[in-house]
C-alpha cells in the first residue's frame, strides 16, 4: 500500500491514529481478520469434530462377555478352523448352502466389494461359510463356490452334529424344507452375516440388505 | 434496422447445429420407438424396464434374475411363469425374512405378481426372483440372457437379462 493510498497519511497524524477511533479501511480490515479466524476456527472444529465422532455402526452390536464359541469345522481346503488363528484380525461368519440364489450370494458378493473398498485392510478380513447343507454341499462343491466371490473366501463343513452344534452356538437356526420336484428342498436359514473382532470377540451382525458402502465403514473401524 | 441485419447472419450460423440436433433428436425417437416397441408383448402395454442377475458360480445350480415389469395398459396383468434355455425349470420365489432373522425363501404367492393396470411389478434381491433352476450353465458377467415372460392373458415377452455385478 503506499503512502497516498491511505487516509490520513501524513506522518505527523500516525501516532494519533494508533490512540484514535479507528480509520474505516482499518476497520474493515480487522473485520476480515475476524472473519478469517472464524472460518479457519470453523473448518478446523468441523474436521476435528469428524475425525472424533464416534463410527456409528450399521449393523447389530453385540458386547459379548465371552470370546465367540470355537468352530469346530474343517475348511474346504481340509484345514481344520481355530479362530485363534485369527487375533488381530476380523472373521466374518456366514451360514448359507450353495443352491440358494438369491440372498446368500447378494450376502458374499457385498463381502467381497467390502473387501475390495478396505484395499490392503482388506487382507485382514476373513470370510467364512458354513454350510447348512450337508448333504448337497461337498467340499469340493464349497470352496468352488465361496472362491467365485473371493478367492480368500473359505467355505466350512463338517459333521452333521459339528454342524448343528456350531450354528447353535452362535444361535444359527437352519431346517431342510420339501420344495417343488424341480428345485428340490430348499434350506430356511438364518441370514445374519456375523463378525468376530480382532479380539475374537462376537461384536457385530448385519441383516442381508446391508450395503456394502455400510460393511465396509463397520470393517474399517472394527479394524482399527 | 442495423441490429436486426446484424442478428441475421447470426441466427443462419446458429441454424446448423440445431438441424444437426434436431436429426439426432429424430434418430433417437426413432431408436427409443423401436426398443419399445421391441420389449412390448404385441402392444399389451407390458415393458420390462430392468431385467439383471448376478453372476453365479460355475457349480451353482440355481441363479436368480430381477425383472421390472411396467404395465401401461388399463388392463390388470399377471406374471405366471418364466422360461429361458438356460434353465431346466423355472419358479418365481420370495425371499423372505421371518422375525428371528430366518431367510425363508418360497414360490411366490400369486398376489405378489401381480401387474396392475398402470403399476409396475419390480423383483430384487433379498426378495421377489426369478429362480432358475437347474442352471445348463451358470451366468458369466456380461453375458445376455433370453429369458421368456408369461402372463395370465395369454401374452408373452422376451427379455434380455444383462448379467451385471451390481
Amino acid at each position: 500500500m503506499t503512502v497516498s493510498e491511505r487516509p490520513h497519511s501524513d506522518a505527523d497524524n500516525l501516532d494519533q491514529d494508533l490512540g484514535s477511533k479507528p480509520s474505516p479501511p482499518r476497520a474493515r480490515r480487522r473485520v476480515w481478520a475476524v472473519a478469517a479466524a472464524v472460518a479457519a476456527a470453523g473448518i478446523l472444529a468441523f474436521f476435528v469434530g469428524t475425525a472424533l465422532r464416534p463410527h456409528i455402526y450399521a449393523g447389530t452390536v453385540f458386547q459379548s462377555p465371552s470370546p465367540a464359541p470355537a468352530i469346530d469345522l474343517i475348511a474346504h481346503t481340509g484345514e481344520p478352523v481355530d479362530l485363534a488363528d485369527y487375533r488381530g484380525e476380523v472373521v466374518l461368519l456366514y451360514f448359507g448352502y450353495t443352491h440358494c440364489p438369491d440372498v446368500c450370494p447378494l450376502t458374499l458378493s457385498n463381502a467381497a466389494k467390502a473387501i475390495d473398498n478396505l484395499g490392503s485392510d482388506g487382507e485382514r478380513v476373513n470370510v467364512m461359510m458354513v454350510t447348512v447343507d450337508p448333504e448337497r454341499d461337498t467340499p469340493e462343491l464349497l470352496g468352488e463356490y465361496v472362491t467365485f466371490f473371493d478367492e480368500s473366501f473359505l467355505g466350512l463343513y463338517g459333521a452333521e452334529q459339528d454342524l448343528a452344534r456350531t450354528a447353535a452356538l452362535y444361535g444359527v437356526f437352519y431346517q431342510a424344507r420339501e420344495g417343488t420336484p424341480e428345485s428340490g428342498y430348499l434350506v430356511d436359514h438364518t441370514a445374519s452375516l456375523m463378525a468376530i473382532d480382532p479380539d475374537g470377540f462376537l461384536r457385530l451382525l448385519w441383516t442381508p440388505d446391508v450395503t456394502n458402502e455400510d460393511l465396509t465403514a463397520d470393517l474399517r473401524e472394527l479394524l482399527g | 434496422m442495423n441490429r436486426a441485419g446484424g442478428r441475421g447472419p447470426e441466427a443462419g450460423v446458429r441454424d446448423q447445429p440445431s438441424i444437426r440436433r434436431s436429426r439426432t433428436r429424430k434418430w433417437a425417437a426413432i431408436l427409443a420407438t423401436m426398443l419399445v416397441v421391441s420389449a412390448c408383448g404385441g402392444g399389451s402395454g407390458l415393458e420390462v424396464t430392468d431385467a439383471w442377475g448376478r453372476s453365479s458360480p460355475m457349480v451353482a445350480e440355481a441363479a436368480a434374475f430381477y425383472v421390472t415389469i411396467d404395465n401401461g395398459s388399463d388392463t390388470d396383468e399377471q406374471l405366471v411363469a418364466a422360461s429361458s434355455d438356460r434353465c431346466g425349470a423355472i419358479e418365481i420365489h420370495n425371499s423372505k425374512m421371518n422375525d428371528d432373522g430366518v431367510m425363508m425363501m418360497n414360490q411366490a404367492d400369486p398376489s405378489l405378481l401381480a401387474v396392475p393396470a398402470g403399476g409396475t411389478l419390480e423383483m430384487a434381491p433379498g426378495g421377489l426372483h426369478v429362480m432358475c433352476l437347474q442352471v445348463t450353465e451358470a451366468p458369466q458377467l456380461g453375458e445376455d440372457i433370453d429369458l421368456t415372460l408369461e402372463f395370465e392373458s395369454g401374452t408373452s415377452l422376451d427379455v434380455v437379462v444383462s448379467i451385471e455385478d451390481r
